[in-house]
């Protein structure tokens, strides 16, 4: 079988084609949930709700176009709406950055520790780096899924890198450790 | 503000509303600042791995998936067994409020329909007339019918599970 022949399946309410889709795309799908919302079980909720939202509107679904974007544009979407929900501070004035990060040893700063820094950023700024950094969206992308202008986008995601930043240089200096 | 100034200030690490101003309506320099920042290059660098989905989250999609060609089937159901309700009931009320009618009504329907309709509803006349004489009877053929028209609704709407396709 094959994805032009599983959203025929579907299409026709046959859960064989259902079942092909869910077995090739749900790692995909998953990761892509994980990365924004940082919570297994909040990811798995939202892989099942993209692929039954997928199901209802495979009418929609282009023939020759790639499953895998549309199925992670749909999982970021309600992954994104998750964190907006629950995203209830306001917006904080863009501050002056903390002490340059440069200036701390790079090769200190493993990987882990980056995304524990990350997962201990507002969910709104860890959103826009994941969205921006891992999952690759452009700007204008980025903004649309998180409902503010382009600009205000650009001026979030410098924020959202400062805090970041200050975050590892505090993790670094052992300050607030 | 021009663009070199914008992304010295920046860069800088000033947060002054005028630089912010111009970042808002800057491509260039956010890319700019974006490309020469150490923390992108820590967080494309810290990219975690792509994790297993959970097991079992196909069968808990395909277990929440109702397609709709059974979604169809069961609001025909449904509808087919309110009509049939409603008739049964409209009969009942029409037939026991006064029988004579039945006599009226059978050579009608049995002229728009088929002959076994007609002779259906001369059963029918026959099987009220008993009934009529006995409620409790009546109840119980009642609950019967209910009860049958549920179980019916629910088998419709129980779906088979699927396995996945090899």
């Amino acid at each position: 079988m094959d994805d032009a022949e599983a959203v025929a399946l579907v299409l026709a309410g046959d859960r064989s084609g259902a079942a092909y889709l869910i077995e090739q795309y749900q790692m995909d799908v998953y990761n892509a949930s994980l990365r924004i919302l940082a919570n297994p079980a909040d990811a798995e909720d939202v892989t099942q709700d993209t692929f039954l939202a997928a199901f209802e509107r495979m009418s929609t679904y282009r023939p020759g176009q790639a499953l895998s974007p549309w199925l992670r544009t749909i999982a970021r979407n309600r992954a994104i709406d998750i964190v907006r929900r629950r995203a209830r501070t306001p917006e904080p004035e863009l501050s002056p950055a903390a002490e340059s990060v440069e200036k701390i040893a790079l090769d200190r700063i493993e990987a882990a520790r980056v995304r524990a820094a990350l997962n201990r950023l507002p969910g709104r700024d860890r959103a826009l780096l994941v969205l921006r950094y891992w999952e690759d969206q452009p700007v204008e992308s980025v903004a649309g899924s998180l409902g503010m202008s382009e600009g205000a986008a650009r001026v979030a995601l410098l924020r959202a890198r400062r805090a970041l930043g200050a975050l590892l240089v505090q993790e670094e200096s052992g300050v607030g450790v | 503000m021009e663009c070199d100034e914008a992304r010295r200030r920046l860069a800088a690490g000033s947060g002054d509303s005028e630089a912010v101003e111009h970042l808002e309506g800057c491509a260039a320099c956010f890319e700019a600042l974006e490309a020469g920042d150490p923390v992108v290059r820590l967080l494309v660098a810290a990219r975690p791995a792509e994790t297993p989905a959970p097991a079992g989250l196909a069968k808990a999609v395909l277990g929440r998936w109702h397609p709709r060609r059974m979604r169809l089937l069961t609001t025909l159901t449904t509808g087919l067994a309110i009509a049939a309700a409603a008739v049964a009931v409209g009969i009942e009320a029409l037939v026991g409020a006064d029988p004579s009618l039945l006599v009226h009504l059978a050579p009608g329907l049995a002229a728009a329909a088929s002959s076994w309709v007609g002779s259906g509803l001369i059963a029918a006349q026959t099987v009220q007339s008993i009934l009529l004489g006995a409620p409790a009877v009546l109840a119980a053929m009642t609950t019967v019918t209910i009860v049958t028209c549920a179980v019916w609704l629910k088998l419709a709407r129980s779906l088979p599970s699927w396995k996945p396709a090899q």
